[in-house]
């Protein structure tokens, strides 16, 4: 069924027009310049928006998805979509709240009935206005329950463009709200009783480049997602979102979350999680816990106040980075980011490995800043609960000390192990290996029909005194990792030569004449390298095979 | 795009499960193709009906499928789908291909275009219909694909009096009897034109397969057809090769007549 607006239509939606708020340059350049809030927290804005709409699904693409290589930049042709299955906007509810910045009364004390009897989450009173400066047009898609579907439009260019009109002159020029026909709801909603669908097309340049190139900031958080197909930028998005959203739990890597779930259940919201697709991929709320980790349980309950929730001392750093600390969460949502609320612990390394979450359960509502980042920390009954939080993480902190030092003494047991090993497969190896006669010395035993070489006299060996004498030689030994490229010559106390060159692969013990090649023998080298042999540990290596080659092993 | 705003039902779903699917599963079974490889182009619709199916199916990547809807309404849910992923074009068809926005996406081993439309208007939007299968072949062929396949549905009526002359002059050379009823000339006349086109383009019509069907409750009947073409060898073969190919392409389809709709079945039945 198609709808026209009616005479009377126009004329309601006129005053409507009038009403909207004007806003003082201040906040307007605030808003315009994208300090007040950036792209990520205008998608997370319309993500609580849906959440507080009563949307239990949230789908946000993105396209494209990347850019192919040498793809050209272009800017018009981003498209961002966010379709949820809320209770929907009406034309009224444009005007009357969308367009009025800071015009939401939500109050994250009061169960709200339109948020589905959930705490409402968003914050800034912004709503779909904080994307504003970073694109150029938003549509509207909208639906309430047996209400005439809607579609309004925001001319953001044309907004980024009118300088010299008021903002109120700037958004009623910048804007158009007309009524759809069901069919074509029907066909744009995949046939939703109600919702919102914002499609957002073309953006600017810094977004573009945020986008797919993500902030100065993003390796941080790189190992968020392992999926190939996403940019910097968009993990960057899928970090924030699903460590300050309401999400369900995925299991972590420690199984910190099941141990919890089957006994204390300190991981206590007061209000239930709604599902979140970021382009393709199901975002979920993670401990970031790892394998071997210790966790401490948190209990608060004092003076009317009750929090619950769990720090995790983990065997090494906490991946990723953005991770380390402790997140706060009312209702369900993150408060500000991960940190150790300005004390910081003893030992540096230990706090690289902590993280963890607390829900603030009651008492908590009115003790939270305008800005919902952090806690009012000048009031007593917050120092109070920070001083238990305080005492729980320096608890986490020895933890991840004992820990620390456990995987110390087992790297170091495990080094030990693999140098005798190594040093066993050099030996046996060598022991393995034939020696190769040289040439020369082949020829003559044919000739003379003998296999053993003569001795040789000790007075014509002696040790080149001038290189035991050589500063250079002295370096090279005293090296605690010798450099197989510089050919090394070892005496024993009978005068004979074992000289080795990486180049050649060749062993050659000179007063015999005999070339020994072991094609393995530097494979076996590499591997007591590998394991951390220290010179003397070496020489006695070399010490070993001369040996073997005297006896005339085959 | 398509005149059937409903894609539900049984026949068209003989069709995706009998035409369509029979394209895949040749390719990979005899052409070596794996699904994370075989590129396909398709006319999405906003239900994303076939592109769902393939996906779950047959494990077709998504980044490896291109859509255009002409609908900007239409767009919105089949993004939903694609999540950003595969490459959508909005806007109409024949004017993505004049300016050879589809260009980098080639080559295709499956172009579907289910058109459900007339492609017989003797005016512009006749002529263009048909350029946009010179441009899919010539693409196609510059990119050096060795076989691929073009599914076809077209409206089997509503074609004006010039677009219908058009279609019974095809049949005069072949000495065929002209059916009575638009879809009987089309079932007939269409596989000529698209065979000439291949051989134009360098390739050879391996097989035909053509269809007849009214969709459940619309009144309009569709015709439908699935070609298989092969790049001659070297490219270039000469003319009594080509004159062969031909000769042996059409008189193949004309031998074997066209498939019924309620012969063919549906997995489920």
């Amino acid at each position: 069924m198609n709808y026209e607006m009616t005479a009377a239509e126009r004329k309601h939606i006129d005053e409507e027009k009038k009403k909207i708020k004007d806003v003082p340059d201040s906040l307007l350049q605030v808003l315009t310049a994208g300090t007040y809030t950036d792209f990520v927290k205008a998608v997370r804005e319309a993500a609580s928006n849906s959440y507080d709409a009563g949307a239990t699904k949230l789908e946000i693409v993105i396209e494209p998805a990347t850019l192919k290589k040498d793809e050209k930049e272009n800017h018009e042709a981003v498209i961002i979509q966010l379709k949820d299955n809320g209770h929907g906007i009406s034309i009224e509810d444009f005007y009357h709240k969308f367009l009025q910045i800071a015009s939401s009364k939500k109050d994250p004390s009061k169960r709200s009935k339109l948020a589905g009897n959930r705490y409402p989450i968003g914050k800034f009173g912004i709503g779909a206005l904080a994307f504003i400066p970073f694109v150029n047009e938003i549509k509207i898609y909208s639906k309430k329950k047996k209400e005439k579907p809607i579609c309004c439009t925001i001319n953001a260019r044309q907004l980024h463009a009118s300088q010299k009109v008021s903002w109120k002159e700037g958004l009623i020029g910048a804007q158009k709200a007309e009524y759809i026909s069901d069919e074509s709801w029907e066909q744009i909603s995949s046939k939703l009783d109600s919702g919102t669908i914002f499609k957002i097309t073309g953006v600017t340049s810094d977004t573009f480049h945020y986008l797919y190139n993500g902030s100065p900031t993003a390796e941080q958080v790189k190992s968020f997602v392992k999926k190939p197909s996403l940019t910097l930028g968009q993990i960057e998005i899928a970090w924030e979102l699903s460590t300050i959203l309401p999400l369900a739990y995925e299991e972590d890597n420690g199984g910190v979350y099941k141990k919890l779930n089957d006994g204390t259940k300190p991981l206590v919201s007061n209000n239930p999680s709604f599902e979140v697709e970021f382009c393709g991929l199901t975002l979920k709320r993670q401990i970031f816990s790892q394998e071997g980790c210790q966790y401490f349980p948190f209990n608060y309950n004092h003076d009317k106040m009750e929090a619950k929730g769990v720090i995790v001392a983990n065997p090494s750093t906490v991946k990723p980075a953005k991770a380390n600390g402790v997140m706060l969460r009312l209702n369900n949502v993150g408060i500000g980011s991960y940190n150790f609320y300005e004390q910081r612990l003893k030992q540096r390394s230990a706090e690289s490995r902590i993280t963890g979450e607390i829900h603030l359960i009651k008492g908590f509502h009115n003790q939270i800043t305008n800005n919902r980042e952090g806690l009012k920390l000048r009031d007593k009954q917050i120092l109070d609960f920070l001083k238990v939080l305080l005492e729980k993480l320096l608890e986490a902190e020895k933890g991840a000390i004992s820990l620390s030092e456990a995987s110390a003494k087992n790297k170091k047991e495990t080094k030990d192990k693999n140098i005798a090993k190594a040093t066993k497969e050099i030996i046996d190896n060598v022991k393995n290996t034939k020696i190769i006669k040289g040439r020369e010395q082949e020829a003559k035993e044919k000739a003379t029909n003998t296999s053993k070489p003569k001795p040789i006299k000790k007075k014509d060996c002696k040790p080149r005194q001038e290189e035991h004498n050589n500063p250079v030689a002295k370096e090279n030994e005293s090296k605690s990792q010798l450099d197989f490229e510089d050919p090394i010559e070892k005496f024993d106390e009978s005068g004979d030569k074992l000289t080795f060159n990486k180049k050649h692969e060749i062993f050659r013990v000179s007063n015999r004449g005999q070339h020994l090649t072991i094609e393995i023998f530097l494979r076996c080298l590499y591997i007591a390298k590998s394991a951390g042999l220290s010179a003397d540990m070496y020489s006695k290596i070399i010490g070993d095979l001369i040996a073997l080659v005297k006896a005339g092993k085959k | 795009m398509s005149q059937c705003h409903s894609f539900h039902s049984d026949n068209k779903q003989k069709i995706r499960e009998n035409y369509w699917d029979s394209a895949f599963d040749d390719l990979m079974k005899n052409d070596n193709k794996s699904a994370e490889e075989i590129r396909y182009f398709e006319l999405p619709g906003p239900e994303c009906i076939y592109i769902k199916q393939v996906i779950q199916k047959f494990g077709i990547k998504l980044e490896n499928i291109v859509g255009v809807e002409e609908n900007k309404g239409g767009a919105i849910p089949i993004r939903h789908v694609f999540k950003g992923q595969a490459a959508l074009f909005e806007g109409n068809l024949e004017d993505i291909c004049e300016r050879d926005t589809l260009g980098d996406y080639f080559p295709f081993d499956i172009i579907n275009l289910d058109f459900c439309g007339q492609a017989f208007v003797f005016n512009g939007t006749y002529q263009k219909r048909w350029d946009v299968i010179k441009y899919f072949f010539d693409k196609n062929y510059g990119k050096k694909i060795e076989s691929f396949y073009l599914l076809l549905t077209l409206m089997a009526n509503r074609n004006n009096k010039e677009g219908m002359e058009y279609l019974k002059k095809q049949l005069l050379p072949l000495k065929k009897s002209i059916g009575t009823t638009c879809a009987e000339i089309h079932l007939d006349a269409v596989p000529k034109i698209i065979i000439e086109e291949a051989h134009k383009a360098n390739y050879k019509t391996k097989k035909v397969r053509r269809c007849h069907y009214v969709q459940e409750k619309h009144k309009l009947g569709m015709v439908t057809f699935s070609f298989k073409f092969e790049k001659f060898e070297d490219g270039l073969a000469d003319k009594q090769t080509r004159d062969d190919a031909y000769a042996d392409a059409i008189s193949a389809y004309l031998k074997a007549p066209p498939d019924k709709i309620d012969d063919l079945k549906l997995s489920n039945s």
